[in-house]
C-alpha cells in the first residue's frame, strides 16, 4: 500500500528523517514508534503530503482514499461535533444527500452521540473522539492515527482500540504514531522504532522469537528514557 | 490550465475597463478651464491694460507627469505635451525659453492641493482656477515688457522682512489697518468727495507709517502692491464676470482684513487700482508699474 | 464556499467588528448631529452635500482598517493550528482553500463596511434625503472595492511573509493608498531622484482615496469617474496572482 525509500527532511540544516525506508502492506496496522523529536510526525506529514520532501520518495497505491487523525487536533470552536463532520465531508465533496446521516453514524462510531455540543465545551478525549470521527469521512482505504490514544482515560483507550480493530477487520491499513506502548502491541501487526529520524529497528507481533517491544525500544531508543519515552498502564 | 485561462480572461477585462476609462493627454476639464479663461479676453485689451492679452501667453498645466502646453492663436487652440519644466504645485508665471509661460498644476492637482492645505474652500472650480491664469497671465505681461521697472522697485524681496518689521511694529500695523478701512470704504462709494477725505487720511496715515519703516521695507511694500496689487486686481475682474454671485465676499471684504505678510499687499494695491479706475477710466491702460497706484490716485485728486 | 462561510462565521463572532463598527458609528454620529460640527473656515458644515463625502471617509477609513485586521491573521492562523492539514489531505488545492478563505476576509470586510453604511442611511433619511437613498448601493459597491481590494492584498502578503512582515507592508500599502494625493504633492516638492522614486512608487498603489471621493460624487449627485476603480480592482488582481500562484511547502 505504502513504500517510502530514503526519505530525507531537514529543518535549518538539522536532519530531522534520514534515510528512512519502509513499507506498509495492505490490510495491516503500522506503528511508528519513538521517543518524542525522533521523526515520525515529520514522517507522516511527509506521507501525507503536508511537508515537502527533501529527497526519497512515497509511493502511495493508486486512487486510494487517505484519512488523517492529527495529534492536537483543532476544529472551529463555534461549530458542533456534527457541524465540523457536516463541514469536513461539504469540504471532501461527499454528495449532500448523504452527508447528515453518514456524520451521525460516524459520531455514533467514535461514542459521540451529543451532537449539539460545541466543539469549544469538549475535553481532550471528546476532541480525539471527533479527530477520529472525521478521519473516517469517504470511508477511506488507508488511515494514519497520530496518538489517537492521548489524553484518553482507560475506558476510551478501550474503546479506540476496540475501533481500531474493528476497522482493521474491514480491510483499512492503518498507520499508528504512539508511544504508547501497550495500545501498539495490541493493536499493531507491525512497526519501526525510530531515532533521530533513523530506523533503529523493526518489531514483528507474529515473530515468536522476537524480545518484548519494551526491551526493543529501550534497547534502540534507550539513553533518553525518561517519563516521556516509556507510557505503560 | 482552466485556472491560468479565467485569470488571464478577468485580467484583460480589467485592463480594458482601465484603458477605456482612463484620460489621455489633458483633460477635458482643464482644456475647460482655459477655454474658460479666454472666453473673458478682449480685442481692445483687458481689465483697463491695454496691450495685456492672455492669449500672448502659452499655458502649460502640470499633471503629475507631463506639461501639456495650450497656446491660442484666432479662437483655435493646440496642445502639445513635454517633461515638465518645473513640478508645479501651484500657478506662475516662468520664463521658459525666452518666452514668459503661465505654468499650472492641473485643476485636479489645484482641487487636491487645495484641499489638504485646508485653505477653508469648499470646492476649487474650473471658474477659480480660470481665474488664477488671468492673474499669472498678467504676471507674464509684467515681466515681458516692463522687468526694467519692476526690478528698480525692490532689491531685497523676502516676505520675512515684512512679517518681522511691519507686522512686529504696532502702531504701523495700527495705521495700516486704517488705510485699508478707508481704501474699503472708497472702493464701495462712486462719491468723490468721500474718496477725496478718505485719500486725504490715507495719505497722512501713509505718511506717518512711513516714518516708522526703513525704505527697504517701504521699497518691498511697494513692491508687493504694483506688482501683486495689479494682478490681484485683475483676478477679480476675472473673478467678477464668472462668479458675480460671490465677488464682494471675496474681494471688497478682504480689502480690510489684515493678514500677517505680503497677501494683504495684493488686496491693498487691488482696491487702489479700482479707485484709479474708478476717479479716471482707462489711466491704467498706460501704466508702466514705474510708480505705486496711490501716487496715480493722488495725483487725480491733486492731493 | 463551505471554507468561506465557516470562516466568515468565525469572524463574525469575533470582537474585532463590532468595536470598529461602534467606534465609527459613534464618530459619523458626532459628525452628523448638532452635539459636534466641523468647521472649514470658520464655517459650521451642516449640509449634506458638505457632510456625506466627510462620512465616507470615515467609512472608508474604519473598513479598511477593519480589512488589514482581519486579512492579516487568517491564513497564518489556519497554518498555526494546522487546521490546514486536514483541508490539504482532502486534495484541496491551495489556490482553492486560500481563495476561500481570502473571500471570508472580503466578506467580513464587507460585512463592516455595510455596518457603517446603515449608520449612513440613518444619516441621508434623518437629513431629509430619504428619495437619494438608492445612491447609497453604488456609493456601498464602489467603497467595497476598496475594502475588498485591501483585503486581497493583506490576505496575499500574509501567505508569503510572517505576520509583522505582512502587518507592515499592508499598512504602508493602504495609508500610501489613502494618503495618495498628499504623496503626489510631496513628491513634486521633493523633487529629484526622491520625487522619481516616490512617483515610481506611486504608481504602483491606486488611489484608494479617490475610490471614495467617486463614492461621495455618487452620493451628491455629481458625475463619477470609475479610472481609479479600475486601477484599485487591477492592484487587486495583481495581488490575488500569489493567492492564486503562490504555493506553500509546508502545511
Amino acid at each position: 500500500m505504502i513504500e517510502c525509500v530514503e526519505l530525507v527532511k531537514s529543518y535549518k540544516k538539522k536532519r530531522v528523517v534520514d534515510n528512512l525506508s519502509f513499507s506498509v502492506k495492505k490490510g495491516e496496522v503500522f506503528a511508528f514508534l519513538g521517543s518524542n523529536g525522533a521523526g515520525k510526525t515529520t514522517t507522516i506529514k511527509m506521507i501525507l503530503g503536508l511537508s515537502k520532501i527533501d529527497s526519497g520518495t512515497v509511493k502511495i497505491s493508486d486512487g486510494i482514499c487517505v484519512g488523517y487523525s492529527p495529534e492536537t487536533p483543532y476544529f472551529p470552536p463555534f461549530l458542533t461535533g456534527m457541524e465540523t463532520l457536516l463541514y469536513y465531508a461539504g469540504i471532501q465533496n461527499i454528495p449532500k444527500a448523504n452527508r447528515r446521516a453518514e456524520a451521525l453514524r460516524l459520531l455514533e462510531t467514535v461514542g459521540l452521540e451529543d451532537s449539539k455540543t460545541k466543539v469549544s465545551r469538549y475535553s481532550k478525549g471528546m476532541l480525539q473522539r471527533l479527530a477520529l470521527a472525521q478521519s473516517l469521512l469517504g470511508d477511506p482505504e488507508l488511515l494514519i492515527l497520530d496518538e489517537p490514544t492521548a489524553g484518553l482515560d482507560a475506558l476510551g483507550r478501550h474503546d479506540i482500540i476496540q475501533l481500531v480493530t474493528k476497522l482493521k477487520s474491514l480491510g483499512k491499513t492503518i498507520i499508528v504514531n504512539s508511544h504508547i506502548l501497550n495500545d501498539i502491541e495490541r493493536i499493531c501487526d507491525r512497526g519501526i522504532i525510530i531515532k533521530n529520524g533513523r530506523k533503529m529497528g523493526e518489531w514483528n507481533r507474529s515473530d515468536d522469537n522476537q524480545r518484548s517491544l519494551e526491551d526493543m525500544f529501550i534497547e534502540f531508543v534507550g539513553g533518553e528514557r525518561n517519563d516521556d519515552s516509556i507510557d505503560r498502564v | 490550465m482552466k485556472r491560468i485561462i479565467c485569470a488571464a480572461i478577468v485580467g484583460i477585462g480589467l485592463l480594458a475597463g482601465f484603458f477605456a476609462t482612463g484620460t489621455y493627454g489633458l483633460s477635458a476639464a482643464n482644456v475647460e478651464v482655459y477655454t474658460m479663461a479666454v472666453g473673458l479676453e478682449k480685442k481692445d485689451g483687458n481689465f483697463g491694460f491695454e496691450n495685456f492679452f492672455l492669449t500672448d501667453y502659452p499655458v502649460a498645466f502640470y499633471d503629475g507627469d507631463k506639461d501639456y502646453r495650450i497656446t491660442s492663436k484666432n479662437g483655435e487652440y493646440s496642445v502639445t505635451k513635454r517633461s515638465p519644466v518645473i513640478n508645479s504645485i501651484v500657478a506662475t508665471a516662468y520664463e521658459v525659453n525666452g518666452e514668459f509661460e503661465v505654468l499650472s498644476p492641473t485643476i485636479e492637482k489645484m482641487s487636491s492641493f487645495i484641499s489638504l492645505m485646508n485653505t477653508g474652500m469648499s470646492e476649487y472650480t474650473a471658474e477659480h482656477h480660470a481665474v488664477v491664469i488671468w492673474h499669472e497671465a498678467f504676471h507674464c505681461y509684467q515681466m515681458s515688457g516692463f522687468s526694467g521697472f519692476i526690478d528698480n522697485i525692490c532689491s531685497e524681496i523676502d516676505e520675512q522682512i515684512i512679517v518681522v518689521q511691519v507686522d512686529g511694529n504696532s502702531r504701523a500695523v495700527e495705521l495700516l489697518k486704517m488705510q485699508m478701512q478707508l481704501l474699503e470704504e472708497s472702493v464701495k462709494t462712486n462719491d468723490i468727495d468721500i474718496i477725496r477725505e478718505n485719500m486725504v487720511k490715507y495719505k497722512q496715515a501713509d505718511e506717518e507709517r512711513r516714518e516708522l519703516l526703513s525704505e527697504s521695507v517701504t521699497a518691498l511694500e511697494n513692491y508687493y502692491t504694483i506688482v501683486e496689487g495689479t494682478a490681484c486686481y485683475v483676478e477679480s475682474c476675472a473673478y467678477k464676470e464668472l462668479m458675480p454671485e460671490s465677488y464682494d465676499e471675496e474681494y471688497i471684504s478682504a480689502i480690510s482684513c489684515y493678514y500677517s505678510g505680503s497677501s494683504k499687499y495684493y488686496y491693498i494695491g487691488m482696491a487702489q487700482c479700482m479707485i484709479l479706475e474708478k476717479l479716471a477710466p482707462g489711466r491704467l491702460g498706460g501704466y508702466t508699474f514705474s510708480k505705486p497706484i496711490i501716487e496715480l490716485i493722488y495725483e487725480e485728486l491733486c492731493i | 464556499m463551505t471554507i468561506a462561510l465557516t470562516a466568515f462565521k468565525e469572524k463574525l463572532l469575533r470582537k474585532e467588528l463590532y468595536i470598529i463598527s461602534v467606534i465609527a458609528i459613534l464618530i459619523l454620529v458626532i459628525f452628523s448631529s448638532g452635539t459636534g460640527t466641523i468647521t472649514v473656515g470658520g464655517e459650521p458644515i451642516t449640509g449634506y452635500k458638505m457632510l456625506a463625502p466627510i462620512l465616507l471617509t470615515v467609512v472608508n477609513a474604519f473598513a479598511c482598517v477593519f480589512a488589514v485586521i482581519t486579512g492579516l491573521g487568517t491564513i497564518p492562523a489556519e497554518y498555526e493550528r494546522k487546521t490546514s492539514h486536514l483541508i490539504w489531505i482532502r486534495n484541496v488545492p491551495q489556490y482553492y482553500y486560500h481563495g476561500e478563505l481570502a473571500l471570508a476576509n472580503i466578506m467580513s470586510g464587507m460585512c463592516c463596511e455595510g455596518i457603517l453604511f446603515c449608520a449612513m442611511t440613518v444619516f441621508i433619511i434623518t437629513n431629509g434625503k430619504g428619495g437619494e437613498a438608492w445612491r447609497l448601493i453604488p456609493a456601498f459597491l464602489m467603497v467595497g472595492v476598496n475594502v475588498a481590494a485591501v483585503s486581497i492584498i493583506t490576505t496575499a502578503l500574509s501567505i508569503v511573509f510572517s505576520k509583522t512582515v505582512a502587518g507592515t507592508v499592508a499598512a504602508v500599502y493602504v495609508a500610501a493608498g489613502i494618503f495618495h494625493e498628499l504623496l503626489l504633492t510631496l513628491k513634486d516638492v521633493i523633487g529629484g531622484i526622491g520625487g522619481d522614486i516616490v512617483r515610481f512608487v506611486l504608481k504602483l498603489i491606486p488611489d484608494l482615496n479617490d475610490v471614495q471621493t467617486q463614492a461621495g460624487n455618487m452620493l451628491t449627485g455629481k458625475s463619477v469617474d470609475l479610472h481609479t476603480v479600475f486601477a484599485v480592482l487591477l492592484a487587486a488582481y495583481a495581488f490575488s496572482m500569489l493567492i492564486l500562484f503562490y504555493k506553500r511547502k509546508e502545511a
